[in-house]
């Protein structure tokens, strides 16, 4: 990093940056307070966290512009952590999930992020909309009928505000104007200061008070490794949705370096693991933010509102944060994946819906993915298996017969492979061409041995042709036909 | 054959580095090569001014689909904008007797990049301001400094008017910088014919280095077929430079660029700025 590039990554930008960083810390508090309620702790962790990652990664990330903070995918996999074992095993769960994060940007595994194809990423961000979604509905159950008037009012605000201007953030006025009704009308309705404690000091350095030992590392180490995959899938899914957005490279193996940076600061000052939001960043750019100042920016106003205003956000009502998390979950959500379910194979249809069911039933994005990526493998080396094709050509005289080979050979596709081939013909010299075709695996090899021992028997001089050269190189390693005991070894099969 | 980069941005300042950019061209007979660099942040900044913070339905996508609109408008704009300029420098160019003009639109940063547009010219030329700075004299343009700091190749900076080039000044401290300066006055026929100046500045009159010096540039002079007029003057660089400029109605100022560390520059000021600054003439540096 030398110094142009700081120059032009922080400066370059400087009123917008500041003015979107104002407008993304405004739809930071809710996130963070809503998810830090899910996941059993006070809003405080979830208020922390969102800052301090945010600032940090403004400075190690790769991408600037990309906004990270406490989020929802994070906060759903802490539940049971926090539950079964306490507030301090979280923080030293988010260091060791930082300590994986920068490991895997320093082994550069964000270029491994190819492996993961787009209905699954589709998938991943319906799923994560979803879960923001059925996150709020807790604070829509068993309450007075005030807070669906309130909700509704504000998202009736924030969506039909910009219609008007665009000058002021709606979500600030939404939750401004249903504060002032809740208080002057004097209606009771659950609040921010309801859900615990907010921060009214800077956060404090502490280690976390949990004993060093294997039985530590193994409660945390799961959750850990977990945390680190879905907060690095949805950082890099993020950035190169920024990518594409402002049209500018970034260095995604620094954007692991520095989430994980940002997730060990956060825990070491009392905040939870974060990752970065597809929400907010595209909120970030519509604003015109595009440097890393607006990414810091969004951090410092977060917590200068929190510390100035502390006493006024005890008083929000819920329902206008649960406003603000609708519009941040309908923004998220992939829409046209909908309208193209009919234009898209229906293989890639079936691998993101199943991604979308399994996370929204594991609350695990990580096992979505996990699932998705290997459903699509199969349905890929399944179609890749189809397109086999085996062409026959008898010679005039009925002796000598020539399979022409076409396509890729491997355990999927030699099934398919074999059942062209009549080992019945009565042949003197069998000729199989392999001049279009790839030998990938011991499976698609012994299924050539299999070919031509099966021939040999039935009394043919069997001849191999036109293999490639990684191909022959496989089937000289590997195959027993042109061993003596061959027979011998079939027969022990 | 030799070749001129002309920096160009359509402003006032590059009408007269035209004109420079020609005079030098026909008398070294060199080529001429006009850039013109769009700046790319100019265009990924794109006014997106949306404040409210609101995103609807397919958020990303339709801010894509925004974007991609605002840029593929404002790219065109610039382009078009480069064709015009880069038309009009070739016209002025080929009016003024120069042979070969080649034009080249960039796209990026020109201080970032211009280490890579400069590798093959022998000699830049560029106006003293751009289309940034209006006309507040005494300052200098955004990226001048920056470029004449990055690049290994002698600095034309044009001043607004042009002025036939007859009397030069040469001003010598005996810097290495220096001494390419007095090989390239010797070696090329850029300056044969015109009246030479040169000056040494010195804290008295009697600095012994500064005699040695100006005997030894106007030695090489003599060497080079000029019949230099040579004075040593006391006093502060930068305004008695200026100064005998002015006095002498010199045409061109020929001068090594920072020659001093950083850390001078950063406590007085460089030279180099003060008199690019002051100077109503082109001058053209030396690193």
């Amino acid at each position: 990093m030398n110094l142009k590039t700081l120059k032009r990554d922080w400066l370059s930008n400087v009123r917008a940056d500041l003015l979107a960083g104002t407008v993304v810390a405004l739809a930071l508090i809710p996130e963070a307070i809503a998810f830090s309620i899910i996941a059993g702790v006070d809003p405080k962790v979830g208020l922390y966290a969102s800052f301090i990652i945010a600032m940090v990664t403004a400075i190690f990330g790769g991408r600037p512009g990309l906004i990270s903070a406490a989020t929802g995918s994070m906060a759903l996999l802490m539940i049971h952590l926090v539950k079964d074992h306490g507030l301090q095993y979280l923080f030293a769960a988010g260091i060791l999930t930082g300590i994986l994060q920068i490991l895997f940007g320093w082994l550069k595994l964000g270029r491994q992020m190819k492996y993961v194809p787009r209905a699954v990423m589709v998938g991943f961000v319906n799923a994560l909309a979803i879960l923001i979604f059925l996150a709020q509905l807790p604070q829509l159950t068993n309450v007075p009928i005030a807070v669906y008037v309130m909700t509704t009012a504000a998202l009736a605000i924030i969506y039909l505000l910009p219609r008007v201007t665009t000058v002021l953030p709606s979500p600030l006025v939404a939750i401004v104007t249903i504060t002032a009704i809740s208080l002057f009308a004097g209606i009771k309705v659950p609040t921010v200061g309801d859900m615990g404690s907010l921060p009214s000091t800077f956060p404090p350095f502490l280690l976390p008070q949990v004993p060093l030992n294997l039985e530590t590392l193994n409660i945390i180490f799961p959750y850990a490794l977990t945390l680190a995959i879905v907060g690095l899938l949805e950082s890099l899914l993020t950035a190169s949705l920024l990518d594409e957005l402002t049209n500018t490279p970034s260095d995604k193996n620094q954007e692991a370096k520095g989430q994980g940076i940002a997730n060990i600061v956060s825990s070491f000052f009392g905040g939870m693991a974060g990752c970065a939001m597809i929400g907010q960043s595209v909120i970030n750019i519509q604003s015109g933010g595009r440097g890393r100042l607006s990414t810091f920016s969004a951090g410092v106003f977060l917590l200068f509102f929190m510390l100035a205003l502390g006493s006024w956000v005890e008083r929000i009502p819920m329902a206008a944060l649960v406003a603000v998390m609708i519009m941040v979950s309908i923004g998220t959500f992939n829409w046209s994946s909908l309208l193209h379910f009919r234009k898209v194979p229906r293989s890639e249809t079936a691998a993101m819906v199943t991604t979308v069911l399994i996370t929204v039933l594991s609350h695990n994005l990580a096992i979505g993915v996990v699932v998705g990526v290997a459903l699509s493998t199969v349905f890929f080396s399944r179609k890749i298996a189809k397109v086999v094709f085996v062409d026959k050509v008898l010679s005039a005289d009925g002796t000598h017969c020539t399979y022409s080979v076409a396509g890729q050979i491997f355990f999927v596709s030699v099934d398919d492979f074999l059942e062209n081939f009549d080992f019945h013909e009565e042949l003197e010299k069998v000729t199989l061409n392999f001049s279009h075709a790839h030998i990938w695996d011991q499976s698609a090899v012994g299924a050539i041995d299999q070919v031509v021992l099966k021939f040999r028997r039935s009394g043919a001089e069997v001849e191999l042709l036109g293999l490639n050269e990684a191909s022959a190189t496989l089937v000289e390693k590997l195959a027993i036909h042109n061993d003596p005991d061959a027979l011998k070894k079939m027969a022990s099969h | 054959m030799k070749r001129i980069l002309v920096c160009t941005d359509g402003s006032v300042f590059s009408q007269s580095s035209y004109h420079y950019a020609a005079w030098l061209a026909t008398r070294l007979t060199a080529a001429v090569e006009v850039l013109y660099v769009t700046d790319e942040r100019s265009q990924a900044a794109a006014e997106a001014r949306n404040f409210s913070g609101s995103i609807g339905v397919d958020a990303s996508d339709a801010l894509l689909n925004k974007l991609v609109a605002l840029e593929h408008e404002k790219a065109k704009l610039n382009h078009q904008r480069a064709k015009h300029v880069l038309q009009e420098a070739q016209q002025v160019l080929s009016s003024h007797g120069v042979e070969t003009v080649n034009l080249i639109h960039e796209v990026g940063s020109l201080v970032d990049r211009f280490d890579e547009f400069e590798a093959h010219a022998d000699l830049v030329v560029l106006g003293k301001r751009g289309e940034a700075a209006a006309f507040a004299s005494g300052h200098l343009g955004a990226n001048l400094e920056r470029i004449i700091r990055a690049s290994h190749k002698p600095c034309l900076v044009t001043s607004r008017q042009v002025q036939p080039i007859e009397r030069l000044l040469l001003a010598y401290d005996g810097s290495p910088s220096c001494q390419k300066m007095l090989t390239f006055l010797v070696e090329s026929p850029a300056f044969q014919g015109l009246e030479l100046y040169i000056v040494t500045v010195a804290k008295s009159a009697e600095d012994q280095t500064a005699i040695a010096h100006i005997d030894e540039a106007k030695q090489q002079a003599r060497i080079g077929g000029f019949e230099p007029v040579c004075c040593l003057i006391e006093g502060n660089p930068e305004i008695a430079i200026a100064q005998y400029a002015e006095d002498a109605h010199i045409n061109l100022l020929l001068m090594g660029a920072y020659g001093h560390n950083r850390i001078r520059h950063l406590v007085i000021g460089s030279t180099t700025t003060q008199i690019l600054r002051s100077s109503h003439i082109p001058v053209l540096l030396f690193r």
